[in-house]
């Protein structure tokens, strides 16, 4: 589908809601815009565990000694480990990424992070969103830049979506669309006393202000949400799951879907590999992968690819009360046709000398390379745009 | 019995979708309280926005137009922002006092006559309960009404309580400290924790407020420093401590300050037996630390130790500067001008960290009038805002059945009361709220409102309504809008109320017609892009 010619009312504001920033990034994003434009965008899911998810109960380095001398209560057993390359193993509550990884389709990279390091989970969050390793801030998030870079390239008020409550700071300086569920989404309420409105509604939001342009544009997704059938799993987060595939089904030109897991902040009752906290976080994200990688399936929809991502890993060694406290380098998961199956990434090990006073898991790749090879995989885009002030080089995350 | 065995297991995160107040739909509940006249129904509204709406090309054409305009009004400005929603009758008490006197006796509430409030919370016994006849009168699965309670509570107090700005700063606080009520015994210690530790402090001195957190039960368990001890630390509270409720994450700690922070406050806990504050001698690290240069007294008990560091870091600057920008944010702009922070730090810290006065200079100052229309309102806000500015009424009820349609209304708009789930609190600032999907809750809410069909609100629109009869179409539009916006409708603002009632510039409507339209009128008029700014 080629989308330059439409040059409508809102290409134009979209592209006018950067103020100041728009010009730089189109230019600097010339050719890319060129490139993503040959063909369909692809499609790119980002996960973002919140909280800190724990790398060594994800991704356990089941062989070393260290792991286990560091953590007596809360480790997980080298025997029940599903093994994925000799060194690492997933979580036993991870089989169902593990049957995906077996398929050849999910990257797994150690090690990483922000290589600057930053122990608040609101600092560590923003940055990472932002797409940056310390404090400087444009007011972009690194998907809103991408999507701002390209913003000729599609006219859809579906561009970006955030699925949930509040829109990911990574969506920031592009009219981003929340959608917490499809049958929620739009004009009516309990009442349905707004359901007849739209026109009033559309002439109340004909400026060209920010919060007009997401009035209008949520009113131009509503015409065709409304067309959908959302999902009712009584389970809330797989039935955002079901909805962000039936949108993709659709084909309404969503390119960017952000979705956060919860829970993940184990400051304490970890619990052993069958009980605990641990364990039921990780039976929800298996279960969240899964269910959404089917449903992807299904629905024709395997190009898609997912990241999942957090904001730091939690420390080596466990805490007083049986739980771990903020770290630094975690796992990153690229799942999909597009990835390239396989334990990315150098693991530096667990030695004294590594982990440091500070007792963490150290950071080696940098996130930005991650998130920046599958964003360039997907839609042609230069990860230089995406990520200013970083050096990006590919790690081979991608199937090529 | 050691303190772990009231501690729950939530974990401080961004938004879970799992909601804890999960309760079964009752659209078919009744509608309490005040009706709306007999023709005000959805029905007509619904054939309002039907078929109408002529010519909204012109509409598109006219571009921006705000809906409504007038030239900056002190009284107007300052009731938006210390209040939950300048109605008539706040506006009339400032100018009937003047701004000097209202504002003496929003920072003094107990001076205000709060009969009818006490009246309405009255009917929520919970408020009143400590923890055990909490744990007594709520066992098992049922500590979600005790929390329901306080998150009716807060909603009857934002909309009812004359001790207006006294409510915000509740909320103030509550968001700086924040510990969700989510979860088993913490519906329950929250309840307690608001009473005791939240609003006695609300307007007194910032250093009695920090040390009132850090013995709070809700907190202790919140953030696992009850799990705290001699024999294994955790780090969590010391850092959200520094980090949030203190220094501010950019106000020179460092990892060791983190971990002798914790050590400090080893031995803090919770005793089962009553749900109180305990200090557990055993289970406290006594060894000398130093913290960012404080030491450690060499006189006085060990839990006096952990209570002067408390007290040292309220006096802090950084402090000062951190709380005091977000008291700006929240007051006065997204980007509050350095120079009104400066103002507050100073007043602050001349101040022995007592708030009043560093509200009193917040509003003095020139930058408090230049951000005037400028800050987005959160959901509650704009929830209470239309709520007060509708003349409603909150009815005080404790079968929770008769709150799901308010909680799942909350829910949807992304901010039901102390269910943030992390320790930051609610965002204050409009990016995270405003997007394509959020205006549209904001909308379907107003016609909710007006529709009455959410039980335990009621619209008040009578009193306004009885004003209207009479009146040609600009002077109704007029009149509606300076009840809820304080504001004369634009051209451009009568354009589009033509497209909701079918009216025209020499349309005088019939008694009649005004029942028939104005819910649309009211509904677009809060449903406007300006009407989302305070």
């Amino acid at each position: 589908m080629n989308h330059t010619m439409q040059l409508t009312r809102r290409t134009l504001l979209a592209a006018s809601a950067a103020v100041g920033g728009a010009a730089a990034l189109s230019e600097l994003a010339g050719p890319s815009i060129a490139r993503a434009q040959a063909g369909a965008p692809g499609r790119v899911v980002v996960i973002y565990l919140r909280g800190g998810q724990d790398h060594l109960s994800t991704a356990i380095p089941y062989t070393d000694a260290q792991y286990y001398g560091q953590r007596p209560t809360i480790a997980i057993p080298d025997d029940r480990v599903l093994d994925l390359d000799g060194t690492f193993g997933f979580h036993p509550a991870l089989a169902g990424l593990h049957a995906l990884y077996g398929e050849g389709r999910v990257g797994v990279v150690v090690a990483a992070g922000n290589p600057a390091g930053d122990r608040s989970h609101f600092s560590a969050q923003d940055l990472s969103e932002y797409g940056d390793v310390e404090t400087p801030d444009d007011g972009f998030g690194w998907i809103g830049r991408h999507l701002l870079a390209t913003a000729s390239s599609s006219a859809s008020p579906f561009r970006a979506v955030s699925v949930g409550d509040l829109v990911a700071s990574s969506l920031r300086g592009f009219p981003a669309l929340g959608l917490s569920t499809i049958d929620g989404f739009g004009l009516g309420g309990r009442s349905g006393a707004t359901s007849g409105g739209e026109r009033t509604f559309r002439a109340l939001y004909a400026g060209n202000r920010t919060i007009e342009q997401y009035g209008t544009s949520g009113l131009d997704a509503a015409e065709e949400v409304g067309a959908l059938t959302g999902s009712d799993n009584p389970n809330p987060l797989l039935q955002r799951v079901d909805d962000l595939v039936a949108l993709f089904a659709a084909d309404l030109g969503v390119e960017v879907a952000t979705l956060d897991i919860g829970g993940w902040d184990t400051h304490n009752a970890m619990g052993d590999v069958d009980t605990g906290d641990m364990r039921s976080q990780q039976e929800l994200l298996d279960l969240t992968i899964s269910h959404l990688q089917a449903g992807l399936d299904a629905a024709g929809q395997s190009d898609v690819i997912t990241v999942v991502m957090t904001e730091f890993g939690r420390r080596v060694a466990e805490n007083g009360s049986g739980g771990t406290d903020h770290g630094w380098g975690s796992v990153m998961l690229v799942v999909g046709d597009g990835a390239a199956g396989g334990v990315h990434g150098s693991w530096p090990g667990l030695s004294p000398a590594t982990i440091g006073t500070r007792g963490d898991v150290p950071v080696v790749t940098d996130y930005r390379d991650v998130l920046g090879e599958v964003l360039s995989a997907q839609t042609g885009i230069d990860p230089n745009v995406v990520f200013p002030g970083h050096s990006y080089s590919s790690i081979g995350v991608t199937a090529v | 019995m050691t303190d772990t065995t009231i501690s729950t297991t939530i974990n401080p995160t961004i938004k879970s979708p799992a909601a804890e107040l999960t309760i079964a739909d009752d659209t078919a509940a009744p509608v309490r309280g005040m009706s709306p006249p007999e023709a005000v129904g959805r029905r007509a509204l619904l054939q309002r926005f039907g078929p109408l709406a002529a010519g909204v090309a012109g509409a598109v054409a006219l571009a921006a137009c705000d809906v409504a305009d007038a030239p900056f009004d002190r009284r107007h400005h300052v009731a938006r922002r210390l209040t939950y929603g300048a109605n008539r009758s706040t506006i009339e008490r400032i100018e009937a006092i003047g701004e000097a006197a209202w504002l003496d006796e929003q920072l003094d509430p107990s001076t205000l006559d709060t009969s009818d409030l006490d009246a309405r919370l009255a009917q929520l016994p919970a408020l009143e309960m400590t923890a055990i006849e909490l744990a007594t009168n709520f066992p098992g699965g049922q500590t979600t009404a005790a929390g329901a309670q306080l998150k009716l509570a807060s909603m009857i107090r934002a909309v009812h309580s004359p001790a207006q700005l006294f409510e915000r700063m509740v909320e103030f606080w509550s968001d700086h400290f924040n510990v969700p009520a989510l979860g088993g015994n913490q519906q329950i210690l929250k309840v307690v924790e608001d009473r005791v530790a939240i609003r006695p402090n609300a307007l007194g001195r910032f250093s009695d407020l920090l040390v009132a957190s850090a013995q709070s039960p809700a907190m202790l368990v919140y953030l696992d420093n009850i799990e705290s001890s001699v024999n294994g630390i955790n780090e969590n509270y010391a850092r959200e401590l520094l980090e949030l409720h203190s220094l501010g994450v950019n106000g020179g700690y460092t990892e060791a300050d983190v971990v002798a922070t914790a050590r400090l406050l080893t031995g803090w806990g919770v005793d089962p037996s009553n749900g109180l504050f305990i200090f557990r001698q055993q289970r406290h690290d006594s060894s000398a630390l130093t913290i960012r240069g404080w030491q450690r007294p060499t006189e006085g008990s060990d839990l006096e130790h952990g209570v002067a560091f408390l007290r040292h870091l309220a006096e802090q600057p950084e402090t000062a500067q951190f709380v005091c920008t977000k008291l700006a944010r929240r007051f006065v702009s997204d980007s509050p001008d350095p120079a009104l922070v400066d103002a507050m730090v100073t007043s602050w810290l001349a101040n022995d960290t007592e708030i009043i006065p560093v509200i009193r200079t917040m509003v003095a100052h020139a930058a408090f009038d230049a951000a005037a229309g400028g800050k987005f309102q959160r959901p509650w806000d704009f929830f209470m805002n239309a709520v007060r500015v509708v003349d409603g009424d909150v009815t005080p009820v404790t079968n929770i059945s008769q709150l799901a349609n308010l909680y799942a209304i909350l829910l949807g708009l992304g901010q039901p009361p102390f269910e943030w789930p992390a320790p930051n609190g609610y965002p204050d600032v409009e990016g995270p709220w405003l997007n394509s999907g959020s205006l549209f809750n904001r909308w379907n809410l107003v016609g909710d409102i007006v529709s009455d069909v959410i039980p335990t609100i009621s619209p008040g629109l009578s009193a306004l309504r009885s004003r209207l009869d009479g009146l040609g179409q600009r002077a109704i539009y007029d009149e509606v809008a300076q009840t809820l916006l304080a504001q004369d409708t634009t051209a451009g603002g009568r354009f589009v109320l033509d497209t909701a009632t079918g009216w025209s510039s020499t349309t005088t409507p019939s008694p009649s017609d005004i029942d028939e339209a104005l819910p649309s009128i009211v509904i677009t008029l809060l449903a406007s892009a300006d009407a989302q700014y305070r």
